[in-house]
């Protein structure tokens, strides 16, 4: 960076100077080369240095502080502060943070989704900091950078707490499939239009290969073989729970248990493709199943988000190439755009030095490469420079790498990242394109309050919890299972849900219009 | 004669009713050892090997990839360990030494506290404040946290292992004290030059079960440690467990194909190394300090 050259004054002498005194001016008149980076939009707030806390959840890599150093560089110059990347593991992320709020410690952004460290409940309990005012002022480019149409899906009660991430929010439906069976086993991915049609296919490699080629995935944990239907929102549950009740693109709220054209075919295609072998006999956990399939011993999973460059995210998964097949056109829904959000800490020490970096890290696409890429030369290589691809340097793997967190989704604008193979080129575009394309979920914006139903969720998903595994995967005769699975939701309670969350939604959209 | 022979037969049969009994130990141990083997034998397997043929006494495929994956950063691994080994030996000499001092105390019937100061111990056996105010003491009143003292500070009392040492100590004959007192020894003397030198048995068996305490800890570095070098042993392998499930569950995060079923036993080896070889060196008071306590 320029600074570390031009600096025969101390750094921490010239920031002291830049901080103390009146910022930009003065620092375009004592550092000619920093003047250059500085673009018209970049905004130094008037204020000494902050130092912000960054708190998001990942694998702690050997050279983050190097990464930190290079990103603070950087953001010095645009934004008049510094960043601590704090990484925790995945597994423990939640419940750190909740004692960080519980405690009232400060931080100033923190990753929240619909998933993990809960946008609703940090909301509802005053944690993160209200922003709509920051994205007309320092927030103003992340705003622009985002499609119009996702803000109302983030907004709780009026106001936005966080700003969503830029990736793939209306998640396409379909399968996978090893490219090399399908091509032995006369497969042709883009005739087909449902999954029943790949029978011929299952049949070809049980016999060929001597395996039962249906695999499950965390997507998939049941093999289960139904989506909801176009336009609709899983709101309670998710796709492998056979409980799930979904608002559909009328604005009707309903199970999908009781859905006989969607739930009870499917169900009833597993049990023919589990009798005739297709299916492993036994349930195998998540991480045993992983291992079968980069065994070879697995062909297809059904029920995948099949975005733009799954294929290849998938290669690296089974060790094989692979065909990605889109059979669920996809829907804008909230869960999909709060599926990867950047809040900030309601005890920020600096709310526009915290806007300042969402707003940087979305724009600045030398930053954002350097949180999700590393450092170039050190952590990658141009592989093509015009087509914005990289690659390891040599002697260095996915393995061996000092800074190779691989989760570009969560940091920011992932439409700006470096590809990190020739086969992804374009895949973002083709993202954005599903994004601004996608039919909008009649509820976005809608989150559901399951508190009055507490009893009656907690009944329906024990209920639910007994058979939804075999009977998804076809290991139960549909015939007296399934029947008896919806007496027994229906004695759980389900009604009481379904009524609940109509009540909800109904006064959700009055009060809305 | 026949009282010879008749020996001679008693002792035959006592040789083989041994014999016998050795035999079924002998294959009970190696029953215990089984498991331990497959767990070094899964760590040096390859992933497709137990995908295909299972957990087998011999690796199917040999591969140390498990161990390359963990310790592709070793001067983590190293520090790591370095903080565990002087968390246990501090926490589990001063552990020792307060419990100890403590349950001298508590078992002393002429204290005149006895009963309140028994309660105010016990009843934290039972009860306690909750996670969220004790991690605000800590944190904002104690300021605490990331500090090499939050690792081994909250656990120095241990009220289960104070009744353990107050009830070996209250079995000490009273005239044995009552003679030292008498011969002018203060409380201070009596516990260090007759109360320790006597209880060498159950403060092995505490000391014992301090250290395993204080090794295995990890759920302080989980709270309470930031900063990467002061990260225990064990909290590193939680969170590289914790990482691999998540990432095993989640193909968006990897690119990376680890071997997960055999990282999780290698990180089992590693984690269980050091305290397997402190085991055998406290084996024997640490038996005979169960029965103490058990059976007077």
């Amino acid at each position: 960076m320029s600074i570390k050259k031009a600096s025969s004054v101390s750094r921490r002498d010239f920031l002291k100077l830049a901080g103390t005194s009146v910022g930009g001016i003065v620092l375009a008149a004592a550092m000619p080369t920093v003047a250059q980076d500085v673009t018209p939009t970049a905004t130094i707030p008037p204020t000494p240095l902050v130092d912000l806390l960054y708190l998001y959840p990942g694998t702690i890599q050997t050279d983050r502080l190097l990464v930190q150093d290079a990103m603070n560089e950087i953001l010095r110059t645009r934004i008049n502060a510094t960043i601590r990347l704090n990484t925790i593991a995945y597994g423990d992320y939640e419940q750190r943070i909740n004692l960080m709020n519980a405690a009232g410690e400060a931080y100033d952004l923190a990753f929240t989704a619909s998933w993990i460290n809960l946008y609703d409940i940090n909301v509802s309990q005053g944690n993160f900091l209200a922003v709509d005012d920051l994205l007309q002022t320092v927030g103003r480019d992340v705003y622009a950078s985002l499609p119009a149409g996702i803000w109302g899906a983030v907004r709780v009660g009026g106001q936005t707490y966080a700003v969503p991430n830029n990736n793939i929010m209306a998640f396409p439906g379909g399968f996978y499939v090893r490219k090399d069976h399908a091509d032995n086993y006369g497969l042709d991915v883009t005739n087909i239009n449902s999954y029943a049609e790949t029978e011929a296919f299952l049949a070809a490699v049980k016999a060929g290969e001597g395996i039962a080629p249906i695999a499950a995935n965390t997507d998939n944990p049941c093999g289960q073989l139904w989506s909801g239907p176009t336009g609709s929102d899983l709101v309670l549950g998710g796709p492998a729970n056979a409980y799930t009740i979904m608002v559909d693109a009328s604005g009707t709220v309903r199970s999908i248990a009781f859905d006989d054209a969607v739930f009870g075919n499917s169900v009833r295609l597993a049990h023919n493709w589990y009798l005739a072998g297709y299916y492993d006999t036994e349930i195998i956990p998540n991480e045993e199943e992983k291992a079968l399939i980069r065994a070879g011993q697995k062909s297809i999973v059904y029920n995948v988000t099949t975005k733009p460059g799954a294929a290849l995210e998938q290669k690296n998964d089974w060790g094989f190439d692979m065909y990605s097949h889109t059979i669920v056109p996809p829907t804008l829904t909230t869960g999909g755009v709060r599926a990867t959000m950047t809040a900030i800490g309601a005890n920020t020490i600096s709310a526009e030095a915290s806007m300042g970096y969402i707003n940087e890290i979305h724009t600045n696409v030398e930053l954002y490469n350097l949180l999700a890429k590393g450092i170039e030369g050190r952590h990658w290589v141009w592989d093509d420079q015009a087509l914005k691809v990289i690659k390891f340097p040599d002697g260095v793997t996915a393995e061996t790498s000092g800074y190779n967190p691989n989760s570009d989704w969560e940091f920011g604008d992932q439409f700006i990242a470096y590809y990190i193979s020739p086969d992804q080129v374009g895949a973002w575009e083709e993202t954005m394109r599903i994004n601004s394309e996608a039919p909008v979920s009649a509820i976005l914006g809608f989150s559901f309050n399951p508190e009055p139903v507490r009893t009656e969720i907690a009944q329906v998903q024990a209920v639910a919890g007994e058979v939804e595994v075999p009977l998804q995967r076809g290991m139960l005769d549909p015939e007296t299972a399934l029947p008896e699975f919806q007496a027994n939701l229906r004695a759980a309670g389900i009604d009481t849900i379904v009524a609940e969350m109509q009540r909800q939604i109904d006064a959700w959209k009055q009060s809305g219009s | 004669m026949a009282l010879i022979i008749k020996r001679g037969n008693h002792q035959s049969n006592e040789k083989l009713r041994r014999d016998i009994i050795h035999l079924i130990l002998t294959a009970y141990s190696v029953i215990c050892v089984l498991p331990f083997l497959l767990v070094i034998s899964g760590s040096f397997s390859s992933e497709a090997g137990i995908a295909k043929s299972g957990y087998t006494l011999v690796p199917s495929e040999f591969s140390t990839s498990a161990y390359s994956y963990i310790l592709k950063d070793p001067t983590q691994i190293i520090k790591a360990y370095g903080v565990s080994l002087s968390v246990t030996i501090v926490g589990s000499l001063l552990g020792l030494l307060f419990m100890s001092m403590l349950a001298f105390v508590l078992s002393r019937p002429q204290f005149k506290y006895r009963k309140a100061l028994s309660f105010y111990v016990f009843f934290t056996m039972f009860f306690n404040g909750g996670l969220v105010p004790w991690y605000i003491l800590i944190v904002r009143y104690l300021h605490l946290k990331d500090t090499f003292l939050i690792l081994f500070l909250p656990l120095l009392i241990i009220p289960w292992y104070v009744l353990i040492l107050r009830t070996s100590f209250a079995q000490l004959p009273e005239e044995l004290l009552e003679a030292a007192r008498l011969d002018g020894a203060s409380e201070w003397r009596i516990f260090h030059q007759i109360v320790v030198p006597l209880s060498t048995p159950v403060l092995a068996t505490v000391g014992l079960f301090c250290v395993l305490t204080f090794w295995n800890d990890w759920w302080l570095a989980l709270l309470f440690i930031n900063n990467r070098d002061l990260v225990p042993l064990q909290y590193l392998l939680h969170e590289i467990t914790v990482n691999i499930n998540f990432m095993a569950a989640n193909p968006q995060t990897t690119g990376i194909t680890m071997p997960v079923l055999p990282v999780r036993m290698a990180m089992a080896v590693l984690a269980i190394g050091p305290i397997a070889l402190i085991f055998p060196l406290v084996q024997r008071y640490f038996v005979r300090g169960i029965t103490l306590g058990a059976l007077k």
